[in-house]
């Protein structure tokens, strides 16, 4: 046990310190809030512009918090550095730290280094192949560009399928396993994890915070605003709907049976979006399963731009043109018989 | 004129039929000249010319302190809510220079001070007394003459333990000078004539203009606000059973164990009894 210094003691702090140690000798403790942090951090007050003027919001919203996927870590599990009540101002979260958590497959304590190793493959590293620091590798993203705290997406799957627990479900859970607050977690990781976690207006968003940057395009030679061309898509189109079953960048990027964080560069022939491999993304069997492999060719991220996407661009301007100069002589005919209407003797030069 | 053809003599139903098509026509011909001039579709002719009048309006200040918060919210990594606001004109004066997050000096307590925010105005704390009369807390709306609750943060949900969740989004609990029998407002809001008049002028005002009318905001105001004690005691000031609290809202607030350690205590480990790694 570490230090525990209190210099006066008083009834109510008294009570607190109780309090504390009899949740922490509760054998059924679940909560992550152990340490009672909530005590302050619930409150949407509680945030701060710091000496750099920089805002800082420090509240969490416990019912949102508890549907996470981190409802069962504890604060101190992310948020080491916080050993003190009131504490100083706390450290930068390391994602690859190892939490409290064991990881039932292997009982090893979990943690997201798998990930980084993942990602550190991807075309998203800061490093090259030959392990040399990128050009411009600050752009490149960390774990909380992409991420924000993942939310329990819960399925069932009796007579059809919709979002929310199946209280059926759970209740063949109840069989055999006993503790409530496990079954509902097992419930909820399990079939959060077979469908989407976020949905595609999410994912595209997400993207769209590096890809849709002028920027970082311009520096990292990128062909397209990404994300906003995926949005003039009919999938784009689609997400903006809300519709979850049509492909975001994920689906596109990813090769099948490859983790999320695998993405590869279009050159790598390991690429899901490599020439070879395109036509089997459209294709696969959730999609498009009879399409042939030539509806992949066309030109998903287009621009309305002359240098990256010509044939869109003069289509477009061909179109323009064609509704504009349909359109225009038809308006003025009917704006001449609109005025003839409202000035039956309206004449230009006057009869003699 | 005889022989001329009777122009309008057509039945209703041909100028319904025109007057849908030109409704028509028109939408299409508005839509091909956005296609034209702004849209991100197609040339954006105009759009140099927007540009260049937005750019006239931009304010770097502005810009950046939306960055800041929108980058703010994504770096929270925890999922957070929006609140409603205030609409500007009855916000609090003080809100034109201190912000939502007035406190700042002080880094063991800033954040905690400044939640504090969420449940009574400025003036409640950083009130002085004035000679010959009493201060009276009540609760305050500025959008509701006459607030009759339930108030937040006065009640817990017995289901949850989280304070219950109300309809009043707005008030807040704030002082009065009660003068013989009468109460008067103890706090000005930006739509006060005073507050807009500053709000016009301040950038014609010299620093020491500034000052010196900045002070007539902060009559009856002390900078330094009274200590967690002066409400979180047994004899503290705010009564809140008149408030409206219920009674183990009350126990809580009074003895509230926060308070004891930010004055009480120099240190207050987290006991660390179950933790794997060796110590």
């Amino acid at each position: 046990m570490r230090e525990l210094k209190i210099t006066s003691v008083t009834l109510p702090t008294f009570t607190l310190v109780l309090s504390l140690l009899m949740i922490f000798l509760t054998p059924d403790v679940y909560s992550a809030d152990i340490g009672n942090c909530l005590l302050c951090h619930k409150y949407p007050g509680l945030s701060r512009v710091d000496e750099k003027g920089k805002l800082r919001l420090l509240y969490i919203n416990e019912d949102i918090f508890n549907n996470s996927v981190h409802a069962k870590v504890k604060c101190e599990g992310c948020h080491l550095d916080i050993q003190k009540i009131p504490h100083d101002p706390a450290k930068k979260v390391d994602c690859l730290a190892e939490c409290h958590i064991k990881e039932p497959s292997s009982e090893q304590k979990f943690s997201h280094k798998d990930i980084e190793k993942t990602v550190a493959m991807s075309v998203h590293s800061k490093y090259d192949k030959d392990g040399k620091e990128k050009k411009f590798s600050e752009d490149l993203p960390t774990c909380k560009e992409c991420h924000d705290e993942p939310l329990y997406r819960p399925i069932s799957f009796f007579k059809q399928v919709r979002a929310g627990i199946s209280e059926l479900s759970l209740s063949r859970c109840k069989s055999c396993h006993k503790k409530e607050d496990f079954i509902y977690k097992f419930y909820n990781h399990v079939t959060s994890r077979m469908h989407r976690t976020r949905n595609p207006l999410n994912i595209a968003e997400s993207c769209s915070r590096c890809h849709d940057d002028l920027q970082i395009i311009k520096r990292h030679n990128l062909s397209a605003k990404a994300a906003f061309s995926y949005g003039e898509t009919f999938h784009g189109k689609a997400a903006r709907f809300m519709d979850e079953r049509i492909p975001d960048c994920l689906d596109c990027h990813v090769k099948k049976g490859d983790a999320s964080h695998l993405m590869l560069s279009k050159e790598n022939p390991e690429s899901a979006i490599h020439e070879k491999n395109k036509g089997k993304i459209c294709a696969s069997i959730d999609c498009h399963p009879s399409a042939s492999p030539k509806l992949a060719k066309y030109g998903v991220h287009s621009e309305f731009s002359l240098d990256r996407s010509p044939a869109q661009y003069y289509f477009t301007v061909f179109f323009i043109i064609l509704t504009g100069g349909t359109l225009l002589p038809l308006m003025g005919i009917i704006l001449l018989d609109l005025i003839r209407k409202l000035f039956p003797n309206a004449m230009i030069r006057r009869r003699k | 004129m005889p022989g001329e053809p009777k122009r309008l003599e057509h039945p209703k139903s041909v100028y319904i039929i025109g007057f849908i098509f030109k409704i028509i026509t028109l939408s299409v011909l508005i839509a091909v000249v956005y296609q034209i001039t702004l849209s991100p579709h197609g040339p954006q002719l105009l759009v140099p010319l927007q540009k260049k009048m937005e750019a006239k309006q931009k304010s770097a200040i502005m810009e950046e302190v939306k960055r800041q918060e929108e980058y703010e919210i994504h770096r929270h990594f925890h999922n957070i809510v929006s609140y409603p606001k205030l609409p500007e004109n009855v916000q609090p004066v003080c809100y034109i220079c201190h912000s939502d997050y007035p406190h700042s000096k002080s880094k063991k307590v800033r954040a905690m001070l400044n939640m504090h925010t969420q449940f009574f105005v400025c003036e409640t704390c950083h009130i002085e007394e004035k000679y010959g009369a009493s201060v009276v807390y009540k609760w305050y709306n500025p959008l509701d003459k006459d607030p009759k609750g339930p108030f937040f943060g006065t009640s817990y949900d017995p289901q949850t333990g989280n304070l219950v969740e109300v309809e009043d989004q707005f008030s807040k609990i704030a002082p009065y000078f009660r003068v013989g029998g009468e109460l008067q407002s103890a706090l000005q809001i930006q739509d006060a004539p005073l507050a807009q008049d500053y709000v016009k002028v301040r950038d014609k005002l010299t620093p020491e203009q500034r000052d010196n009318v900045k002070k007539k905001f902060h009559v009856n105001i002390k900078p330094k606000g009274h200590d967690c004690k002066k409400c979180h005691d047994e004899k503290g000031i705010l009564d809140f059973k008149k408030l409206g609290y219920s009674e183990n809202r009350i126990m809580d607030l009074k003895q509230l164990n926060i308070a004891g350690m930010i004055t009480k205590y120099e240190k207050f480990y987290i006991p660390n009894l179950f933790s794997d790694s060796p110590q």
